[in-house]
């Protein structure tokens, strides 16, 4: 069986370091995206299809500002790092379209089409017989010495339809206008250049972020040089992926550092020897090792916070090894296997509830949780092979002959918990911790604001923030999207939904919206419009002509067929419809509608029930209503996974005895939300999470304590003492993160692993001890 | 304040669209433009934009936000205008040239690397601006000749404006 198991072992970890190598030959793919975690939303699924597409179409952009009181000096600083980015195969820029995607160029693409385009007030004016205001207005508009209009405009559409159709959608449109074939704005005597791109790779890849973050800061410092005082604002996911990799890995660093140094020191400390360190470290590297390759295999990239907690397994193989060592302080076996056989039955009950606890947690269609799930079970799975199986034929050595010491003092707790004379002083322990708990519950927040979930550098986001001052982009909150089973369907939708819109933006609900066919009308629009044109305007047409002075042919040739959205965006302007075109495949087609200046969110949401093909979303919102509804499903989960492993630990100890085995774990699970809610830590879904380590961990302390009897206890309580300090050196730590989720991971453990440390001795049966091994 | 006098020469056109009226310069806020031939109708052009009237109703108003060339270009109006010339010279990359006592001034955008809806601009200035002459790259020119020119305080030149208004049929 021993034999077996060491083959089962090497032949496991040589499948995990083949399978790392594969995947890691071209770096760690390592994703930052915190979004990227989150399920699928339980929205319409072609709402959350438009999402993640709209999501991709904005985390794939760069944006620069380049800044310098002399726009020659900031244009060439702007065109030269674009040309940097672009050579070094960072960004494809958006330049080189955006010098044919002018006005004119726009003009020219829609004129053909030009009755049957028409803004809502001029059709408002037709549709009421008025057409004689926009006869008046071509008068006006041709004769002001500030006319848009020249001579062969005025030839082509002498009621100059085309520019103020232009001019009514166009309105609130980006404050960067064309010069030189870039795109600048002024503010404040200096001139910002516009220089943007859509990045080449993946912004959440974390080789491609360092190369462009190299590679840009290297072009920054050498425009400083070379033009002096420029003045850079950038933003775009790749700045703020990169950011969130940089922090997690200092921290990550840094609390590795300690929690390894902790662990050191403790080993050395206890059992004065090299070798429990270097067994300790095999186990770890194993368990680290076989849940990297697993979750690599089946997920293909690993999530940021499945490595942080991945990471954290450390705290969990030392707590395997630690065990194995204290059998070490056993004076009546020099046998290695022997001391493997002693700790067998509760490391065999311990792991399986973990596994089954983490099996399900997979279970949940949340690909951040499935990924620490399976990151745990396998990484487990393969530290615990390595302490049964791989310790024994390398530890050689006779029992410790210190360390009575250590023994003594790791009773005290169980003796706190069983001895007489401490009935008071636990009666008193408990019943604080259950009024602390009770008060705590009352205190509990819940904090779902995904805003506060992913902590933003200030610095970047200051930058993003002028940049969408200058540029005049809106910050926008709320938008809704639009399907149809064709263009044209959603087309439509639009214009009744802009009818509603109207309305609220006369009652100052909104400020503004934008949609696509207010560029591009539905084919039936359209045509209306023609028809109106062509009844109403075209008998004034002789008569608008001669006050001219415009003689010749017809100016408006009656023309076939209308204009489409791909005409249109062969023309498109930055910034004027491609963002609102969401999704497109057979049969579903997504427009968004965007909207500004939301003052009121009620009026929306009745909008969006009116209809099944509109939707109203909220990036913010709906992000943190996904977070509060995962955050249930994780307690769900848990209360589902206490179910499991009852029925597994009763087939052992019977099914009340399993219920006292699991009620440190249960206690320490129910009172640490309670417990930080005092100290004004709000309630999130990593709390949640990490509740599950806490459930797993929990359960190890108390099984190892129901299993051991006799003289072993004492060696069972040692190793439980030193998991605990492990642990808490290897996550306690995290609650210094500056990244709020690791931070609340960190604090829920440190709270929730001491009181299962102090809960765990009454786990024990003094009465009906276990004497039969697995 | 004073009249106006526009000549548009549109190119291919049988002739050129006269228009003649009243305007208003209030120096830093606005400038009215209120045509009483062939039709009457107003224009403001303020720090945000421009707005027409035809018939008391406002049937065109465009931002500077959208079109910022306009920007330049209705500063360089109220410049030229209120007799401020430094900044036009300074943006022409020229002097005043006298000539046959008065002046004569030409503005380029081009040459000055903007980009704006002309090609240039010709000045002619005695006491006041007296005639400009916008010439656009397709060869449409705008001929307003100005007459009848005072400055008053701001509050009399309000109630012109206003009192203007009734003028209208």
């Amino acid at each position: 069986m021993n034999r077996a198991g060491l083959w089962v072992y090497i032949a496991l970890l040589c499948s995990a370091v083949a399978i790392i190598s594969w995947r890691l030959q071209d770096g760690l793919p390592l994703d930052t995206n915190i979004v990227a975690m989150l399920p699928h939303s339980e929205e319409a699924e072609w709402v959350s299809r438009s999402e993640a597409a709209e999501r991709t179409q904005g985390t794939d952009q760069l944006i620069v500002l380049v800044g310098h009181p002399e726009f020659e000096t900031a244009r060439s600083a702007a065109l030269d790092l674009g040309k940097t980015l672009a050579e070094n195969n960072i960004v494809n820029l958006a330049q080189e379209s955006a010098q044919l995607s002018n006005l004119q160029n726009l003009t020219e693409s829609l004129f053909p089409y030009r009755t049957g385009l028409l803004g809502v007030g001029d059709r408002r004016l037709l549709s009421a017989g008025q057409e004689q205001v926009l006869v008046n207005r071509a008068l006006v508009q041709i004769l002001s010495p500030l006319s848009l209009a020249d001579a062969e405009l005025i030839r082509r559409d002498p009621f100059l339809l085309l520019p103020n159709y232009l001019t009514a959608s166009t309105e609130n449109s980006s404050k960067l206008l064309s010069r030189a074939n870039v795109l600048a704005v002024e503010e404040n005597g200096k001139w910002f250049v516009l220089v943007r791109g859509r990045l080449v790779e993946n912004p959440f890849d974390k080789g491609f972020q360092s190369r462009a973050r190299h590679i840009f800061d290297e072009a920054e410092s050498r425009l400083q040089k070379r033009y002096g005082d420029i003045q850079i604002l950038k933003t775009g996911a790749i700045f703020y992926g990169e950011h969130a990799y940089r922090q997690a890995e200092d921290e990550a660093g840094f609390i590795g550092m300690i929690s390894l140094i902790g662990i050191v020191i403790l080993n050395f400390l206890v059992f004065r020897s090299f070798q429990p360190l270097a067994l300790s470290l095999l186990a770890i590297v194993s368990g680290i090792a076989g849940g990297l390759a697993v979750t690599l295999l089946f997920f293909g990239t690993l999530q940021l916070l499945a490595l942080v907690f991945g990471a954290g397994l450390i705290g969990i193989s030392v707590d395997y090894a630690f065990h194995y060592f204290c059998e070490r302080f056993n004076q009546t076996t020099t046998v290695p296997g022997a001391r493997a056989r002693a700790i067998r039955s509760g490391l065999t009950l311990g792991l399986v509830s973990s596994v089954l606890g983490f099996v399900t947690l997979a279970l949940t269609p949340f690909p951040g949780l499935q990924q620490i799930a399976v990151f745990s079970a396998s990484g487990l799975t393969l530290a615990y092979l390595t302490v049964l199986y791989v310790f024994p034929y390398l530890d050689r050595t006779k029992p410790f002959q210190h360390g009575e010491r250590y023994l003594k003092l790791s009773m005290t707790l169980h003796n706190f918990w069983w001895q007489d004379s401490t009935r008071k002083w636990r009666l008193l322990f408990v019943v604080l911790l259950v009024i602390a708990g009770l008060f705590g519950a009352t205190q509990i927040t819940v904090d779902d604001d995904v805003r506060r979930l992913q902590s933003l550098p200030k610095g970047l986001q200051a930058e993003e923030q002028a940049i969408r001052h200058l540029a005049g982009i809106e910050n926008q909150t709320h938008r809704f999207f639009v399907r149809g089973s064709n263009s044209e369907e959603v087309l439509q939708a639009e214009e009744t939904l802009a009818l509603d819109l109207e309305a609220l933006r006369a009652s100052g609900v909104i400020g503004s919206y934008r949609m696509i066919s207010q560029f591009v009308p539905s084919k039936s629009r359209q045509l209306e419009n023609q028809a109106l044109v062509e009844k109403l305007l075209m008998p004034k047409l002789a008569d608008h002509m001669a006050t001219i002075g415009l003689s010749g042919g017809l100016p408006y040739q009656k023309i076939e067929g209308v204009l489409t959205i791909d005409q249109f965006s062969k023309a498109d302007m930055p910034g004027l419809i491609s963002h609102l075109k969401i999704y497109t495949t057979p049969g579903i087609v997504v427009h968004a509608v965007s909207l500004s200046e939301v003052k009121d969110t009620a009026p929306l949401v009745k909008l969006a029930e009116k209809s099944a093909t509109v939707a109203l979303i909220s990036q913010a919102d709906s992000l943190s209503k996904t977070f509060g509804a995962y955050r249930l499903r994780a307690l769900v989960m848990l209360g589902i996974a206490y179910c499991v492993v009852w029925v597994f630990l009763s087939l052992r100890y019977g099914i009340l005895g399993a219920l006292k085995v699991m009620m440190p774990s249960v206690g320490a699970v129910a009172l640490a939300p309670c417990l930080l809610a005092l100290i004004g830590e709000p309630f999130t879904f990593f709390n949640a999470m990490s509740l599950m380590l806490i459930f797993a961990i929990g359960l190890d302390y108390a099984i190892f304590n129901r299993e051991a009897a006799g003289e072993r206890r004492r060696r069972a309580m040692l190793a439980n003492g030193l998991s605990t300090i492990s642990t808490l050196l290897a996550f306690g730590l995290l609650a210094l993160s500056e990244t709020f989720a690791i931070h609340a991971f960190g604090i829920t453990i440190l709270v929730g692993i001491t009181l299962a440390y102090i809960l765990a001795p009454r786990a024990a049966d003094l009465e009906h001890p276990m004497k039969e091994p697995l | 304040m004073g009249r106006f006098e526009q000549a548009r020469y549109l190119r291919g056109f049988d002739k050129p669209i006269v228009s003649e009226g009243e305007f208003f310069l209030l120096p830093g806020s606005a400038l009215i433009w209120q045509t009483e031939k062939p039709f009457f109708s107003r224009m403001v052009i303020d720090d945000e934009g421009l707005r027409q009237g035809l018939k008391g109703a406002e049937v065109t108003r465009l931002s500077f936000k959208q079109f910022p060339g306009f920007k330049i270009l209705r500063d360089t109006f109220e410049n030229s205008l209120s007799g401020n010339w430094e900044p036009l010279e300074e943006m022409a990359g020229a002097k005043l040239t006298p000539a046959d006592g008065k002046y004569s001034l030409r503005f380029s955008p081009k040459a000055s690397g903007l980009t704006l809806p002309f090609a240039y601009l010709n000045f002619e200035i005695s006491d006041f601006l007296d005639v400009v002459e916008i010439v656009k790259s397709n060869g449409d020119r705008d001929v307003i000749t100005f007459s009848e020119q005072r400055k008053a305080p701001m509050a009399e030149i309000n109630t012109a404006a206003e009192s203007s208004k009734e003028k209208q049929p």
